[in-house]
C-alpha cells in the first residue's frame, strides 16, 4: 500500500518552531493563527489553501496555547503550494513577525508526517515562575488529589489534575517545570494549575505567575516506544536513531 | 511619568485581554525624548468611546492615528473604552484609563481627542474622562490638566455635549488636527500662551470651534433665541474640507489587531461626499462635496498596504459605492491584482443594477455572500419623500436578475416613521416584499432555475437629524413606532420572510441627543455620575433613567424630539457652517412634502451653497445647470439659489 498526501494541493511542509512572548501571549488560540497566517503573508510564503467553499491556509499549531501561556515551543506545520528553500523563508518570515514572537527553528518534513502533528502530541514542559513558588509546589504536588474547577462553554465541572502531572523539576526558589500530559488524548490546561495553587496554597499572588511552555513531546510514530520533540521528529531519516539527549520513554498502554 | 502595570492576574480574570495589551504589529511607538526643534514631543490620546474592537474598525481612527503620527513633534497613541469587566478590575485597583502604545494614563496627555461617530457614546465620553482622572469641564481644567477635543461626524451639533470640551474640530480632521496641536504644543510644551489665550487662537483655526466662546440665550418657550460669540471667535464655524483627497496621506501600515475586530480588513476610502441626497441622511449633506481619490492613488495604496499588513480582505468604502466615477477601472486594477493571491474584495453600498450584479459575480465566483438594497420605503410615494430616486421597476428588476444570478434573496433595509408616513406606506413595504417573492415564484412556473426565496427584511427608525432638510421634521413617538411594526411584523409572518427590527428607546434618546441644546449637559453629566456605560450596547440601554434625568432638569424630550420645529427658529447648530445652507434644506423639506425628487449631483446643481466651496464636480455641475438656464432649455435655475441664509 502506498501512503498518498490526501492534500494533494501541497509541495512542501515545513515545520516551524517559534517563541511567543510579548504582548500576543494575551490572545486565544484562533488569534494566534491569524497573526502567523499575516506573517507568513507578509513574507510571502507560498501557502497552500484548502479546496472547496472556503478556502483556508492549512497552517496547524501543535498544540493551541491558551490565553496568557508564553512558549518557546509553539510548533507550527505551514503547507505550501510551491517548494521553498526554508533558509530563505525562515529569514522573510523572521522579519515579518509581531513583537514578542521569534522563529527558531524550520525544517521540511515529509507530506506524510505533517498532518499528524496534532494527533501525535503526548506531553508539554510548562515553566512556573513567580517569587517563593518552588515552596508552593512542593506543598501542592504531595497531594494526591488536587482537583479545581473547570469551565467549559456552558458547564462547569470537577477534575483531578494531579495524575496529568507527569513529572516536576524545581530550577529555583522561584522557578518549577512540570511534565503534564498534553494532546487530544488527555491535556492539562496549565492555568488550572495556579488554581491549584491558589486553591491548595492558599495564596491568590500565584494567580500572577508566568506561564511558559518550554518544549513538547510527540510520538513519532505509532508504538515507537518514545517520545521525541517535534523537530528532532522532522529530522528523522526511517531507520534513524533520535538524538538520545531529547527523547522521553514512553510505553504506550 | 508613572505607567499603568497590567500584571497577569488583572489580564487572566478579563475577557479577551488582548484589548488592553497593545503592542500589535505596526503599532507606532516612538520613544521619549525631544523631536528635532529640541522640545518634548506633544503626548496625544487619540480616544474612541467603544470597544477595542469597534475602535480598531474605525477608519478615522486609523487615518488620525496615521496623520498624527507622522509628525515628528507628536507622539499619538490610542485609548478605547474598556468593557464592563476590565473596568470593575481596573477601579478595584485604583487604576486610571491608559493608553494602549505606553500605558500611559490619560491624565498624563498634552491633548486628549475623542473620535465621536454616534450620540449614544456620549456618556461613555465623560465616564472616559473620569476613569482616566480628567476633569470634565473645560472650564474646570486649568494650566496643568490636558486639552480636550473632539471631532467626527456628530460634532456638527456637539452642543449637548458643548461644556465638556475645550475645542471641537467641525469637518475634516487630516489637516486641521495637525494644525490644532501644533499649537497645542506650543501651549503645553513651549509655554508660549496660557489656557484662555490658546482657545482663543485655536478659535481662529479654520474649523475648530471653542464651545466656550459662544453663549447661548434661550426664549421662554425653550428655543434659542441667540448664539453669540465672544473674545474674536468668528461668528459662524464654517467646516474644514480637504478638496483634494489624493493629496490627504493614507495609513500605508495599517495596524494589524491584537483579536478579531469587527471590520478586520484593508479599508479603501474610494470618495467622500455623497450625490445623492437622500433627505434622512446626514453623512449625505455634511460631507458634500463629493470628493474622489484617483485610482492610481487606490492601487498603489492597496498593494503598499496589503504588503505591509498580510490581510486577506479588502473592503471598499464610501457612502455609496457605485457613484465612484472610476468603480470599473479600480474594479479590474483590484481583481488583477487579488487574482492568485488569495485575497477576498468586499464591496458594500451597490445599488441594484446590472453593472453591480455583474461585479458580484466576478468578486465571488465561489463564495456567495448575500445581497442587500436599502429601498428605505415601502411605497413610491414615500421613497419621493425621502429622494431616495429609486423606482419600484429597478428593484423588482434588480431582484429578478439576483434570483437569475444564483441568489436566493436579499437584505432589505427600510427605515419607519419617517415625515409623511402613512399606515399604506408601512403595509407597503410587506407588499413590495410579497411581490420579490411573487418574481421568484413566476420565474420556477416559466421553468427558470431558481433557488427557493429567502428574503431579510429590517426597519430601522427614523431619527431626524441637524443638518438634513428633515431637521425640522417631527419623530414618531414610540408607541406609534410600537404600532408601525407591529403592523408590519403581523404582514410579514411568512416562512421565506425574516424580520428584525430597532429598538424604540435608542432611537428616541438619540433623536434628543441629536438635536440637542447645551441644557442637556447637566443630564448627560448625571448619567455619567449614575454610571451608565457603553450604553449605546443594547442591553445596556436604559431610557427610563434617561427621562427621568431630562425631568429633573425641567426638560421634555418631546420639545427635542417629537415636534415639528417652525420654519424661522434658530438651531441650537445654526452657528456652525456646514457648507449646505439651510435655505437649501429648508427648499428639500418642502420639496419632501410635494414628494418631489432632486436630482443628484453631477451634471445637475442644486446650488445646496457647497459649489462655493470649490470642488471640481460641484464647478462642473454649477456651470451646466447655469448654460442650460442661459440656453432657456426650460429647467430654470432653483429659487432662492443665490440666497445666502
Amino acid at each position: 500500500m502506498t501512503t498518498r498526501d490526501p492534500l494533494n494541493f501541497r509541495e512542501q511542509v515545513i515545520r516551524l518552531r517559534l517563541s511567543w512572548h510579548g504582548p500576543l501571549v494575551w490572545v486565544a488560540h484562533l488569534d494566534r493563527m491569524r497573526a502567523v497566517e499575516r506573517a507568513l503573508r507578509r513574507a510571502r510564503w507560498p501557502l497552500a489553501y484548502s479546496q472547496g467553499y472556503n478556502p483556508r491556509p492549512q497552517i496547524v499549531f501543535a498544540l493551541p496555547s491558551g490565553v496568557g501561556i508564553a512558549s518557546d515551543a509553539e510548533y507550527i506545520d505551514v503547507s505550501l503550494e510551491k517548494k521553498i528553500s526554508p533558509p530563505e523563508a525562515a529569514g522573510a518570515l523572521q522579519e515579518m513577525l509581531p513583537a514578542g514572537i521569534e522563529l527558531r527553528e524550520a525544517a521540511e518534513i515529509p507530506l506524510t508526517a505533517a498532518k499528524k502533528l496534532m494527533g501525535s502530541v503526548r506531553a508539554a514542559d510548562y515553566r512556573f515562575e513567580h517569587p517563593g513558588i518552588a515552596a508552593y509546589f512542593e506543598k501542592i504536588l504531595a497531594c494526591e488529589d488536587l482537583s479545581v474547577m473547570k469551565f467549559s462553554k456552558k458547564k462547569e465541572k470537577s477534575v483531578n489534575i494531579r495524575p496529568l502531572i507527569w513529572g516536576s523539576r524545581i530550577l529555583s526558589e522561584d522557578a518549577v517545570r512540570l511534565r503534564t500530559a498534553a494532546g487530544s488524548r488527555q491535556n492539562l490546561r496549565p492555568d488550572l494549575v495556579l488554581d491549584a495553587l491558589h486553591k491548595y496554597g492558599g495564596d491568590e499572588a500565584y494567580l500572577n505567575s508566568k506561564i511558559t511552555k518550554e518544549e513538547l513531546w510527540i510520538l513519532p510514530k505509532k508504538k515507537a516506544g518514545y517520545l521525541t520533540c517535534p523537530m528532532e521528529a522532522a529530522d528523522l531519516q526511517p531507520g534513524q536513531a533520535p538524538d538520545p539527549s531529547r527523547i522521553l520513554p514512553w510505553d504506550e498502554a | 511619568m508613572s505607567k499603568v502595570k497590567l500584571d497577569a492576574a488583572l489580564l487572566r480574570s478579563v475577557q479577551l485581554p488582548g484589548r488592553y495589551v497593545g503592542g500589535e504589529y505596526n503599532q507606532i511607538v516612538k520613544e521619549e525624548g525631544n523631536a528635532a526643534d529640541g522640545q518634548r514631543r506633544l503626548r496625544f490620546a487619540l480616544c474612541f468611546p467603544d470597544t477595542y474592537e469597534i475602535g480598531m474598525s474605525n477608519l478615522a481612527v486609523r487615518l488620525l492615528y496615521d496623520v498624527v503620527n507622522r509628525e515628528d513633534a507628536f507622539f499619538c497613541e490610542r485609548v478605547f473604552a474598556p468593557w464592563f469587566d476590565m473596568r470593575e478590575a481596573m477601579e478595584a485597583r485604583d487604576m486610571p484609563l491608559f493608553s494602549l502604545e505606553t500605558k500611559t494614563p490619560l491624565y498624563a496627555f498634552d491633548c486628549v481627542g475623542f473620535s465621536l461617530s454616534y450620540e449614544l457614546a456620549y456618556p461613555t465620553v465623560l465616564a472616559m474622562l473620569k476613569m482616566g482622572r480628567v476633569k470634565r469641564r473645560s472650564a474646570e481644567r486649568g494650566e496643568d490638566d490636558p486639552v480636550v477635543i473632539a471631532g467626527g461626524p456628530v460634532v456638527f451639533n456637539i452642543e449637548a455635549m458643548a461644556p465638556f470640551f475645550d475645542v471641537v474640530q467641525i469637518g475634516e480632521g487630516e489637516v486641521m488636527l495637525p494644525e490644532l496641536l501644533h499649537l497645542v504644543r506650543r501651549y503645553k510644551v513651549k509655554g508660549e500662551m496660557g489656557r484662555a489665550e490658546f482657545l482663543r487662537r485655536a478659535a481662529a483655526i479654520e474649523g475648530c470651534y471653542v464651545p466656550s466662546l459662544y453663549d447661548v440665550s434661550y426664549n421662554d418657550d425653550g428655543t434659542i433665541r441667540a448664539v453669540k460669540a465672544r473674545d474674536g471667535a468668528p461668528e459662524k464655524v464654517r467646516k474644514r474640507l480637504q478638496l483634494k483627497l489624493d493629496e490627504s496621506p493614507v495609513p500605508l501600515r495599517p495596524i494589524l489587531p491584537n483579536i478579531e475586530i469587527v471590520h478586520d480588513r484593508l479599508a479603501l476610502e474610494l470618495f467622500r461626499g455623497c450625490p445623492r441626497g437622500c433627505r434622512f441622511c446626514q453623512a449625505g449633506q455634511i460631507y458634500r462635496p463629493v470628493r474622489e481619490r484617483s485610482p492610481e492613488v487606490l492601487s498603489k495604496q492597496f498593494q503598499e498596504a496589503l504588503a505591509a499588513g498580510g490581510y486577506d480582505e479588502i473592503g471598499l468604502l464610501s457612502l455609496s459605492t457605485s457613484d465612484y466615477s472610476c468603480l470599473g477601472t479600480l474594479c479590474d486594477q483590484l481583481l488583477d491584482f487579488i487574482g492568485g493571491r488569495k485575497i477576498n474584495l468586499s464591496v458594500p453600498s451597490l445599488r441594484i443594477d446590472e453593472f453591480s450584479l455583474d461585479l458580484m459575480e466576478r468578486i465571488s465566483k465561489t463564495r456567495r455572500r448575500g445581497l442587500t438594497f436599502a429601498p428605505e420605503a415601502g411605497t413610491q410615494r414615500l421613497r419621493d419623500v425621502i429622494n431616495k430616486g429609486i423606482t419600484e421597476e429597478e428593484i423588482l428588476e434588480g431582484m429578478r436578475k439576483a434570483y437569475l444570478g444564483g441568489y436566493s434573496g436579499a437584505k432589505l433595509y427600510f427605515m419607519l416613521g419617517l415625515p409623511t408616513e402613512t399606515q399604506e406606506d408601512v403595509l407597503g413595504i410587506a407588499e413590495l416584499v410579497y411581490k420579490l417573492l411573487d418574481i421568484n415564484r413566476d420565474l420556477k412556473k416559466e421553468g427558470r432555475k431558481v433557488r427557493r426565496p429567502e428574503i431579510t427584511v429590517s426597519t430601522a427608525l427614523f431619527i431626524p437629524k441637524a443638518f438634513t432638510p428633515f431637521q425640522w421634521a417631527p419623530q414618531a413617538s414610540r408607541e406609534e413606532m410600537e404600532e408601525k411594526v407591529s403592523l408590519l411584523r403581523n404582514r410579514l409572518r411568512h416562512r421565506a420572510i425574516r424580520y428584525s427590527w430597532h429598538d424604540a428607546d435608542t432611537s428616541l434618546w438619540e433623536a434628543v441627543l441629536s438635536r440637542g441644546d447645551r441644557r442637556l449637559a447637566p443630564v448627560l453629566e448625571k448619567g455619567a455620575e449614575k454610571g451608565v456605560y457603553l450604553d449605546s450596547w443594547e442591553e445596556h440601554f436604559d431610557l427610563p433613567l434617561w427621562l427621568n434625568l431630562m425631568e429633573e432638569e425641567g426638560l421634555d424630550p418631546a420639545f427635542y424630539a417629537l415636534r415639528e420645529r417652525p420654519e424661522d427658529e434658530i438651531f441650537p447648530w445654526d452657528h456652525i457652517d456646514c457648507g449646505v445652507k439651510k435655505s437649501f434644506l429648508l427648499r428639500e423639506y418642502k420639496k419632501a412634502k410635494r414628494a418631489e425628487l432632486t436630482l443628484p449631483c453631477g451634471e445637475y446643481c442644486s446650488f445646496c451653497g457647497v459649489q462655493n466651496l470649490g470642488a471640481e464636480r460641484c464647478r462642473k455641475g454649477a456651470a451646466a445647470m447655469q448654460a442650460r438656464a442661459a440656453g432657456g432649455k426650460g429647467e430654470a435655475v432653483e429659487e432662492g439659489a443665490d440666497d445666502d441664509t
